[in-house]
C-alpha cells in the first residue's frame, strides 16, 4: 500500500504515535489545498502560505487535541479557516493591500476587455481566467464556499462543520455565490 | 413554480439535492422559461470548469519553511521542560508562586500567636454601649485647654473623665 493510499485518520494516528514521517505526508496532500482555500480570504499569496504554514504548526503542536469525532480534513479546514479569518479581520482593521495580492502565476495578468464580440470564441484558458477574476470578486462569504464545494470538492455537511455555519446558510450561500458568478460572467447577452 | 424559486433551487438541482416533490416543478419550469433554462445551463459550464481552474500552490520550499519553524520551536527553551501538570514551565512557576503568597498570608492572618485579637464590638461605640468602663485620669485637665473659655469647662472635664479602654492582650 502506497503512502497515498493511506486514509487521513491512519495519518494522523501515527503521527500521534511518534511517526513525523506520517505529519510530512499530511503536510504533502494538504498544502495546496489548504493555500487554495485560505487564499479566499485574504486574497494574498504570500500571507495564505504563512497561514497555511501556521495551520500545520498547529497541528504539529496539538495533534494530541484530535479526536476522531469529526473527519481530520473538517478539523484541519477548521484550523486554517479560523486562522484566516483573524487574519481577515486584522487586515480589515488596517485597510491595506498588499502588490503580492495577485497570485503567482497572475501578477502579469491583464483582464480582458468587455468589447469581445459574441461571436468570438474563448479558448478554454480565457474562460478559466474569466471565472478567476470573477471568483475573486465575490464576497467573502460566497467565495469561500464556492472554492469549499467546487474546488475542494467538499459536501455540503462538511462545509457546514468547517465554517461553522447552518446547513442552509450553507447552501444558500453556495447558491447564490454560482449566481452571483454567472451574472459577472454573462454580459451583455454574452454567454460562457 | 416561479422564476424566483427556480432560482432558488437551481443548486440543489445540480448537485443532486433536489427533492422529489420539487424536482417536478423545477423540470416543467425549466422547459417552459427559456430564461431560466439559459441561466441553469450558464451555472453549470461555470461548475464543471471550475475544476480546471488554475490553482494556487505553495511555494517550492514549503516543507523545508516549515522545518525550520519546527526547529526553532523544538529549540525555544534550553531547560525543555515541557509541561509539568498539562501547564507549561512559565504558567506552573506563576501558579506555585501565587499559591505559596496565598497560603502564606492565610498563615499570617489566622493565628493567635503572633497578631493580638482584635475585639471589634467591645471597642466600638456607635450604639453608646460600653462594656465596661475604663478610667483614665488626667493630672491637668487645664494644660489642655489653652484657649476655652469657662462655660465650655464643664464639658471638658466630662469628656477627660469619660471612661475609654483599649481591649487587646492575650485572653
Amino acid at each position: 500500500m502506497s503512502d497515498f493510499d493511506i486514509s487521513d485518520e491512519v495519518l494522523i494516528k501515527q503521527f500521534q504515535n511518534g511517526d513525523v514521517r506520517s505529519f510530512n505526508h499530511i503536510v504533502l496532500r494538504y498544502k495546496d489545498r489548504l493555500i487554495h482555500f485560505v487564499h479566499g480570504f485574504v486574497h494574498d499569496i504570500d500571507k495564505a502560505e504563512d497561514l497555511v504554514q501556521d495551520t500545520f504548526m498547529k497541528l504539529y503542536t496539538h495533534k494530541d487535541s484530535y479526536r476522531e469525532i469529526a473527519k481530520f480534513s473538517t478539523w484541519l479546514y477548521t484550523i486554517a479557516g479560523n486562522l484566516a479569518r483573524t487574519e481577515l479581520r486584522k487586515l480589515k482593521r488596517r485597510k491595506t493591500y498588499s502588490v503580492s495580492s495577485l497570485s503567482r502565476d497572475d501578477r502579469e495578468f491583464i483582464i480582458q476587455g468587455t468589447d469581445d464580440g459574441p461571436s468570438e470564441i474563448e479558448s478554454s484558458e480565457n474562460i478559466q481566467r474569466r471565472i478567476k477574476t470573477a471568483l475573486s470578486n465575490l464576497p467573502t462569504n460566497f467565495r469561500t464556499m464556492i472554492i469549499l464545494r467546487d474546488l475542494q470538492e467538499l459536501s455540503y455537511d462538511e462545509i457546514s462543520k468547517i465554517m461553522d455555519v447552518p446547513l442552509g446558510t450553507v447552501k444558500s450561500r453556495i447558491n447564490r455565490g454560482r449566481l452571483k458568478l454567472q451574472e459577472l460572467l454573462t454580459k451583455k447577452g454574452d454567454r460562457l | 413554480m416561479n422564476c424566483y424559486k427556480f432560482e432558488n433551487h437551481i443548486s440543489e438541482y445540480i448537485d443532486g439535492e433536489l427533492k422529489m416533490g420539487v424536482r417536478k416543478g423545477f423540470v416543467t419550469h425549466k422547459l417552459d422559461c427559456i430564461l431560466c433554462k439559459e441561466k441553469l445551463e450558464g451555472i453549470i459550464a461555470i461548475v464543471k470548469e471550475m475544476p480546471n481552474i488554475a490553482r494556487i500552490q505553495t511555494s517550492g520550499d514549503f516543507l523545508n519553511k516549515l522545518h525550520q519553524k519546527i526547529e526553532s520551536y523544538e529549540n525555544r527553551s534550553p531547560l525543555k521542560m515541557g509541561r509539568i501538570f498539562g501547564f507549561d514551565y512559565a504558567s506552573a512557576v506563576g501558579l506555585a508562586a501565587a499559591m505559596v503568597l496565598v497560603v502564606s498570608a492565610s498563615y499570617l492572618l489566622v493565628t493567635e500567636d503572633s497578631v493580638p485579637i482584635v475585639d471589634l464590638d467591645k471597642i466600638s461605640t456607635r450604639n453608646g454601649h460600653m462594656t465596661q468602663e475604663p478610667q483614665i485620669t488626667v493630672s491637668n485637665p487645664n494644660s489642655y485647654i489653652a484657649d476655652q473659655d469657662s462655660s465650655d469647662k464643664n464639658n471638658e472635664e466630662n469628656q477627660f473623665n469619660m471612661p475609654i479602654r483599649l481591649v487587646g492582650g492575650s485572653k
